[in-house]
Protein backbone atom coordinates (compact mmCIF):
# COMPACT_ATOMS: atom_id res chain seq x y z
CA UNK A 1 0.00 0.00 0.00
CA UNK A 2 2.84 2.13 1.17
CA UNK A 3 4.92 1.58 -2.09
CA UNK A 4 1.90 2.34 -4.13
CA UNK A 5 1.29 5.97 -2.88
CA UNK A 6 5.17 6.75 -3.10
CA UNK A 7 4.52 5.46 -7.07
CA UNK A 8 1.59 7.68 -7.42
CA UNK A 9 3.41 10.35 -5.67
CA UNK A 10 5.58 9.63 -7.82
CA UNK A 11 4.03 9.78 -11.08
CA UNK A 12 2.30 12.64 -10.25
CA UNK A 13 5.54 14.87 -9.14
CA UNK A 14 7.12 13.69 -13.00
CA UNK A 15 3.66 15.10 -14.24
CA UNK A 16 4.01 18.48 -12.43
CA UNK A 17 7.75 18.84 -13.03
CA UNK A 18 6.74 18.03 -16.93
CA UNK A 19 3.84 20.78 -17.27
CA UNK A 20 6.43 23.22 -15.51
CA UNK A 21 8.94 22.60 -18.11
CA UNK A 22 6.08 22.95 -20.97
CA UNK A 23 5.19 26.69 -19.42
CA UNK A 24 8.55 27.48 -20.08
CA UNK A 25 9.13 26.47 -23.21
CA UNK A 26 5.00 27.81 -24.10
CA UNK A 27 6.32 30.94 -22.49
CA UNK A 28 9.43 31.22 -24.71
CA UNK A 29 7.18 30.60 -28.00
CA UNK A 30 5.27 33.11 -27.13
CA UNK A 31 7.82 35.73 -26.48
CA UNK A 32 9.38 35.01 -29.49
CA UNK A 33 6.08 35.29 -31.63
CA UNK A 34 5.26 38.24 -30.03
CA UNK A 35 8.34 40.55 -30.36
CA UNK A 36 8.51 39.09 -34.08
CA UNK A 37 5.41 39.97 -34.59
CA UNK A 38 5.98 43.62 -33.27
CA UNK A 39 9.22 44.28 -36.29
CA UNK A 40 7.13 46.75 -38.48
CA UNK A 41 6.56 46.08 -42.14
CA UNK A 42 5.54 47.84 -45.20
CA UNK A 43 1.56 47.71 -45.80
CA UNK A 44 2.25 47.56 -49.14
CA UNK A 45 4.72 44.33 -49.13
CA UNK A 46 2.04 42.84 -46.18
CA UNK A 47 -0.36 43.53 -48.91
CA UNK A 48 1.48 41.48 -51.62
CA UNK A 49 2.36 38.85 -50.01
CA UNK A 50 -1.35 38.06 -47.46
CA UNK A 51 -4.76 37.52 -48.78
CA UNK A 52 -5.76 40.30 -46.09
CA UNK A 53 -5.27 44.16 -45.47
CA UNK A 54 -6.94 45.47 -42.16
CA UNK A 55 -10.06 43.45 -42.68
CA UNK A 56 -10.41 44.25 -46.56
CA UNK A 57 -9.83 41.39 -49.11
CA UNK A 58 -7.87 42.00 -52.00
CA UNK A 59 -7.35 39.75 -54.97
CA UNK A 60 -4.03 38.63 -56.61
CA UNK A 61 -4.61 40.15 -59.82
CA UNK A 62 -6.86 43.04 -58.89
CA UNK A 63 -5.08 46.16 -59.77
CA UNK A 64 -4.38 48.04 -56.33
CA UNK A 65 -3.34 51.61 -54.87
CA UNK A 66 -1.30 52.04 -52.35
CA UNK A 67 -0.96 55.25 -49.82
CA UNK A 68 1.67 57.97 -50.83
CA UNK A 69 3.72 60.71 -48.85
CA UNK A 70 1.32 61.23 -45.81
CA UNK A 71 3.18 63.39 -43.55
CA UNK A 72 4.04 66.02 -45.38
CA UNK A 73 3.66 69.63 -43.95
CA UNK A 74 1.48 71.07 -46.42
CA UNK A 75 -0.86 68.17 -46.65
CA UNK A 76 -3.74 68.44 -43.49
CA UNK A 77 -5.42 65.33 -44.14
CA UNK A 78 -4.75 62.24 -46.23
CA UNK A 79 -7.28 59.57 -46.59
CA UNK A 80 -7.65 56.66 -48.99
CA UNK A 81 -10.98 55.00 -48.90
CA UNK A 82 -12.54 51.75 -50.47
CA UNK A 83 -9.34 49.62 -49.51
CA UNK A 84 -6.25 49.42 -51.82
CA UNK A 85 -8.22 47.21 -54.72
CA UNK A 86 -8.97 49.18 -57.52
CA UNK A 87 -12.17 46.89 -58.53
CA UNK A 88 -13.72 48.03 -54.98
CA UNK A 89 -13.41 52.42 -56.62
CA UNK A 90 -10.69 53.03 -54.61
CA UNK A 91 -10.77 56.67 -53.79
CA UNK A 92 -7.91 59.36 -52.45
CA UNK A 93 -8.63 62.26 -50.67
CA UNK A 94 -5.85 65.12 -49.69
CA UNK A 95 -6.69 67.56 -47.62
CA UNK A 96 -4.23 70.94 -47.79
CA UNK A 97 -3.08 73.70 -45.55
CA UNK A 98 -3.67 76.98 -46.75
CA UNK A 99 -0.87 76.97 -49.77
CA UNK A 100 1.34 79.64 -50.82
CA UNK A 101 1.84 80.42 -54.88
CA UNK A 102 4.17 78.16 -55.72
CA UNK A 103 4.91 74.81 -56.45
CA UNK A 104 4.14 71.69 -53.98
CA UNK A 105 5.20 68.35 -55.30
CA UNK A 106 4.70 65.33 -53.18
CA UNK A 107 4.00 61.14 -54.23
CA UNK A 108 0.28 60.66 -53.80
CA UNK A 109 0.04 57.16 -54.22
CA UNK A 110 1.53 53.96 -55.89
CA UNK A 111 -0.33 51.99 -58.46
CA UNK A 112 0.02 48.17 -58.28
CA UNK A 113 -0.63 45.68 -61.43
CA UNK A 114 -0.14 42.18 -59.89
CA UNK A 115 -1.34 40.62 -62.85
CA UNK A 116 0.13 39.01 -66.01
CA UNK A 117 -1.84 41.51 -68.61
CA UNK A 118 -1.82 45.28 -68.90
CA UNK A 119 -4.07 47.44 -67.40
CA UNK A 120 -5.81 50.80 -67.29
CA UNK A 121 -6.75 52.45 -64.38
CA UNK A 122 -9.68 55.82 -64.87
CA UNK A 123 -8.47 58.75 -62.56
CA UNK A 124 -11.05 61.28 -62.23
CA UNK A 125 -9.90 64.48 -59.73
CA UNK A 126 -12.20 67.30 -57.68
CA UNK A 127 -11.04 69.90 -56.09
CA UNK A 128 -12.96 71.75 -53.23
CA UNK A 129 -12.16 75.33 -54.50
CA UNK A 130 -13.11 75.32 -58.71
CA UNK A 131 -12.02 78.54 -59.03
CA UNK A 132 -9.20 79.15 -57.04
CA UNK A 133 -6.88 79.94 -59.92
CA UNK A 134 -4.68 76.80 -59.00
CA UNK A 135 -3.58 74.04 -61.52
CA UNK A 136 -2.88 70.26 -60.33
CA UNK A 137 -0.35 68.43 -62.54
CA UNK A 138 -0.21 64.64 -62.78
CA UNK A 139 2.81 63.00 -63.09
CA UNK A 140 2.98 59.29 -64.09
CA UNK A 141 5.61 56.79 -65.61
CA UNK A 142 7.32 60.16 -66.76
CA UNK A 143 3.99 62.28 -68.32
CA UNK A 144 3.03 65.06 -66.96
CA UNK A 145 -0.54 66.19 -67.54
CA UNK A 146 -3.00 68.37 -66.28
CA UNK A 147 -5.75 67.32 -64.67
CA UNK A 148 -7.36 70.71 -62.79
CA UNK A 149 -6.49 73.76 -64.72
CA UNK A 150 -6.16 77.47 -63.43
CA UNK A 151 -9.80 78.24 -64.28
CA UNK A 152 -10.88 74.81 -63.00
CA UNK A 153 -11.64 72.40 -65.58
CA UNK A 154 -11.50 68.94 -64.68
CA UNK A 155 -9.73 66.31 -66.90
CA UNK A 156 -9.80 62.81 -66.51
CA UNK A 157 -7.11 61.40 -66.96
CA UNK A 158 -6.87 57.64 -68.22
CA UNK A 159 -3.49 55.64 -66.83
CA UNK A 160 -1.70 52.41 -68.30
CA UNK A 161 -0.02 50.12 -66.12
CA UNK A 162 2.01 47.77 -67.65
CA UNK A 163 1.50 43.92 -66.35
CA UNK A 164 3.50 43.53 -63.01
CA UNK A 165 4.84 46.91 -62.50
CA UNK A 166 4.20 49.48 -59.69
CA UNK A 167 4.36 52.95 -60.49
CA UNK A 168 4.30 56.04 -58.66
CA UNK A 169 1.76 59.05 -58.73
CA UNK A 170 2.85 62.46 -58.66
CA UNK A 171 1.16 65.27 -57.81
CA UNK A 172 2.44 68.96 -58.50
CA UNK A 173 0.09 71.33 -56.78
CA UNK A 174 0.75 74.99 -58.00
CA UNK A 175 -1.93 78.02 -56.83
CA UNK A 176 -1.19 81.08 -58.63
CA UNK A 177 -2.35 83.08 -55.98
CA UNK A 178 -2.34 82.16 -52.04
CA UNK A 179 -4.73 79.91 -51.07
CA UNK A 180 -5.77 81.46 -47.83
CA UNK A 181 -8.32 78.56 -46.46
CA UNK A 182 -7.27 74.77 -47.04
CA UNK A 183 -8.49 72.34 -49.51
CA UNK A 184 -9.64 69.26 -50.71
CA UNK A 185 -8.77 67.21 -53.48
CA UNK A 186 -10.39 63.72 -54.77
CA UNK A 187 -9.05 61.05 -56.84
CA UNK A 188 -11.43 58.74 -57.80
CA UNK A 189 -9.70 55.35 -59.21
CA UNK A 190 -11.54 53.09 -61.82
CA UNK A 191 -10.23 50.39 -63.77
CA UNK A 192 -11.25 50.35 -67.67
CA UNK A 193 -11.65 46.96 -68.87
CA UNK B 1 13.52 20.05 -8.62
CA UNK B 2 9.60 21.49 -8.36
CA UNK B 3 10.93 24.44 -6.46
CA UNK B 4 14.02 25.31 -9.37
CA UNK B 5 11.05 25.02 -11.97
CA UNK B 6 8.73 26.88 -10.69
CA UNK B 7 10.98 30.13 -9.83
CA UNK B 8 12.11 29.41 -13.66
CA UNK B 9 9.15 29.58 -15.14
CA UNK B 10 8.50 32.71 -12.85
CA UNK B 11 11.42 34.15 -14.11
CA UNK B 12 10.30 33.83 -17.30
CA UNK B 13 7.37 34.88 -17.03
CA UNK B 14 9.45 38.19 -15.98
CA UNK B 15 11.87 38.65 -18.77
CA UNK B 16 9.17 37.60 -21.30
CA UNK B 17 7.52 40.56 -20.37
CA UNK B 18 10.41 43.00 -20.36
CA UNK B 19 11.48 41.83 -23.63
CA UNK B 20 7.39 42.25 -25.15
CA UNK B 21 7.73 45.39 -23.38
CA UNK B 22 11.22 46.69 -24.59
CA UNK B 23 9.89 46.21 -28.54
CA UNK B 24 6.84 48.11 -27.86
CA UNK B 25 8.81 51.20 -26.47
CA UNK B 26 11.30 50.56 -29.76
CA UNK B 27 8.55 51.04 -32.25
CA UNK B 28 7.47 53.25 -29.99
CA UNK B 29 10.37 55.77 -30.12
CA UNK B 30 11.02 54.88 -34.45
CA UNK B 31 7.38 56.03 -35.07
CA UNK B 32 8.03 58.88 -32.96
CA UNK B 33 11.44 59.76 -34.49
CA UNK B 34 10.82 58.76 -38.03
CA UNK B 35 6.92 60.53 -37.91
CA UNK B 36 6.03 57.40 -39.96
CA UNK B 37 2.01 56.95 -40.54
CA UNK B 38 1.10 52.79 -39.20
CA UNK B 39 -1.82 51.34 -38.87
CA UNK B 40 -2.03 48.00 -36.68
CA UNK B 41 -3.39 44.95 -37.93
CA UNK B 42 -5.75 43.04 -35.61
CA UNK B 43 -6.60 40.22 -38.36
CA UNK B 44 -4.41 37.96 -36.55
CA UNK B 45 -3.64 36.50 -32.91
CA UNK B 46 0.08 36.51 -33.79
CA UNK B 47 1.06 38.33 -37.53
CA UNK B 48 2.81 41.00 -37.98
CA UNK B 49 0.84 43.32 -35.80
CA UNK B 50 2.32 47.32 -37.20
CA UNK B 51 1.91 48.54 -40.63
CA UNK B 52 3.94 51.33 -41.94
CA UNK B 53 2.37 53.52 -44.61
CA UNK B 54 5.59 54.40 -46.41
CA UNK B 55 8.15 51.27 -47.93
CA UNK B 56 10.83 53.29 -47.03
CA UNK B 57 10.47 54.35 -43.32
CA UNK B 58 9.89 50.21 -42.71
CA UNK B 59 14.08 49.90 -42.30
CA UNK B 60 14.60 53.32 -39.96
CA UNK B 61 11.94 52.02 -37.63
CA UNK B 62 13.01 48.77 -37.65
CA UNK B 63 16.16 50.38 -36.59
CA UNK B 64 15.35 52.36 -34.17
CA UNK B 65 12.91 49.97 -32.34
CA UNK B 66 15.74 46.95 -32.66
CA UNK B 67 18.18 49.47 -30.64
CA UNK B 68 15.93 50.62 -27.95
CA UNK B 69 15.19 46.55 -27.27
CA UNK B 70 19.10 46.18 -27.58
CA UNK B 71 19.48 48.43 -24.86
CA UNK B 72 17.17 47.14 -22.60
CA UNK B 73 18.32 43.56 -23.27
CA UNK B 74 21.73 44.55 -21.84
CA UNK B 75 20.82 46.86 -19.17
CA UNK B 76 18.63 43.75 -18.05
CA UNK B 77 21.14 41.54 -18.34
CA UNK B 78 23.51 43.65 -16.59
CA UNK B 79 21.41 44.22 -13.68
CA UNK B 80 21.25 40.30 -13.04
CA UNK B 81 25.02 39.56 -13.46
CA UNK B 82 25.65 42.72 -11.17
CA UNK B 83 23.91 40.97 -8.56
CA UNK B 84 25.55 37.52 -8.90
CA UNK B 85 28.71 38.93 -9.37
CA UNK B 86 28.36 40.79 -6.32
CA UNK B 87 26.95 37.86 -4.52
CA UNK B 88 29.74 36.08 -6.00
CA UNK B 89 32.61 38.71 -4.71
CA UNK B 90 30.28 39.14 -1.41
CA UNK B 91 31.44 35.22 -0.33
CA UNK B 92 34.84 35.75 -1.42
CA UNK B 93 36.36 39.42 -0.17
CA UNK B 94 35.56 40.87 3.23
CA UNK B 95 36.37 44.03 1.89
CA UNK B 96 33.58 44.14 -0.82
CA UNK B 97 30.94 42.53 2.24
CA UNK B 98 31.92 46.07 4.14
CA UNK B 99 31.45 47.93 1.18
CA UNK B 100 27.89 46.24 0.12
CA UNK B 101 26.53 47.14 4.07
CA UNK B 102 28.03 50.32 3.95
CA UNK B 103 26.20 51.48 0.83
CA UNK B 104 23.51 49.43 2.38
CA UNK B 105 22.70 47.60 -0.43
CA UNK B 106 22.15 43.89 1.34
CA UNK B 107 18.47 44.59 0.52
CA UNK B 108 18.81 44.47 -3.30
CA UNK B 109 21.34 41.47 -3.08
CA UNK B 110 18.99 38.13 -3.59
CA UNK B 111 19.13 34.97 -1.90
CA UNK B 112 22.17 32.96 -3.38
CA UNK B 113 19.87 30.16 -3.99
CA UNK B 114 17.16 32.22 -5.99
CA UNK B 115 19.97 33.17 -8.43
CA UNK B 116 20.36 29.87 -10.21
CA UNK B 117 17.17 29.47 -11.93
CA UNK B 118 16.64 33.29 -12.51
CA UNK B 119 20.16 33.13 -14.19
CA UNK B 120 19.40 30.41 -16.26
CA UNK B 121 15.90 31.88 -17.44
CA UNK B 122 17.68 34.76 -18.52
CA UNK B 123 20.50 33.75 -20.17
CA UNK B 124 18.16 31.41 -22.12
CA UNK B 125 15.48 34.79 -23.13
CA UNK B 126 19.12 36.81 -24.09
CA UNK B 127 19.75 33.89 -26.59
CA UNK B 128 16.09 34.14 -27.56
CA UNK B 129 16.95 37.86 -27.99
CA UNK B 130 19.70 37.64 -30.11
CA UNK B 131 18.24 35.46 -32.29
CA UNK B 132 15.06 38.01 -33.06
CA UNK B 133 17.76 40.81 -33.41
CA UNK B 134 19.83 38.12 -36.13
CA UNK B 135 16.39 37.48 -37.25
CA UNK B 136 15.44 41.58 -37.84
CA UNK B 137 19.36 42.28 -39.10
CA UNK B 138 18.48 39.82 -41.84
CA UNK B 139 15.29 40.39 -42.56
CA UNK B 140 15.98 44.55 -42.51
CA UNK B 141 19.66 44.58 -43.86
CA UNK B 142 20.73 46.50 -40.40
CA UNK B 143 24.55 47.53 -40.16
CA UNK B 144 26.72 44.48 -38.31
CA UNK B 145 27.35 46.09 -35.06
CA UNK B 146 23.65 45.29 -34.05
CA UNK B 147 23.49 41.57 -34.51
CA UNK B 148 27.28 41.45 -33.03
CA UNK B 149 27.32 43.63 -29.79
CA UNK B 150 24.00 41.41 -28.85
CA UNK B 151 25.72 38.23 -29.52
CA UNK B 152 28.93 39.55 -27.78
CA UNK B 153 26.55 40.52 -24.61
CA UNK B 154 24.86 37.20 -24.49
CA UNK B 155 28.16 35.33 -25.24
CA UNK B 156 29.95 37.10 -21.96
CA UNK B 157 26.50 36.69 -19.62
CA UNK B 158 26.29 33.13 -20.81
CA UNK B 159 30.37 32.95 -19.44
CA UNK B 160 29.68 34.77 -16.60
CA UNK B 161 26.80 32.25 -15.55
CA UNK B 162 28.98 29.28 -16.04
CA UNK B 163 31.72 30.61 -13.79
CA UNK B 164 29.53 31.71 -10.88
CA UNK B 165 28.11 28.16 -11.42
CA UNK B 166 31.46 27.24 -10.84
CA UNK B 167 32.17 28.23 -7.82
CA UNK B 168 28.45 27.01 -6.87
CA UNK B 169 28.25 24.00 -8.14
CA UNK B 170 27.80 21.60 -4.78
CA UNK B 171 25.29 24.63 -3.40
CA UNK B 172 23.01 24.50 -6.94
CA UNK B 173 22.96 20.63 -7.33
CA UNK B 174 22.04 20.32 -3.51
CA UNK B 175 19.39 23.23 -4.39
CA UNK B 176 17.96 21.41 -7.85
CA UNK B 177 17.20 18.22 -5.72
CA UNK B 178 15.51 19.93 -2.31
CA UNK B 179 17.91 18.90 -0.26
CA UNK B 180 19.27 22.32 1.41
CA UNK B 181 17.03 25.13 1.61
Amino acid sequence: MEQRDSFKKSILSSIADFALVLASVGIVGITYLSVSGLSPVSKQRYADNGSQVLGESTTKTALQVFAGEESVPFISSYTLKQGTSISDNAKLDVGFESLEATTYTFRAASLKNPGNTDMTVRVTPSFSIPGSYTTITLVFAGLEQEIVSTNGLISPLDLAIPANTIADITLKVQPSTRLATKSLLSLDFTEIR
Amino acid sequence: MRDFLRKFVLSSILASTVFVIAKLIGIWVGLAITGAAFSLNTTSAFGQFVLISMDSLTYPVALYANVVFLGIAIIAGTIILTKTILFNDLTRSPRVMVKVIHLNLTGWLEDGQDMYPKLFAWDAFLWLATILVIKDALTYQFPLYIPSIMTAFSVYYTYQVFSFLDAHISDMISYVHGTKR
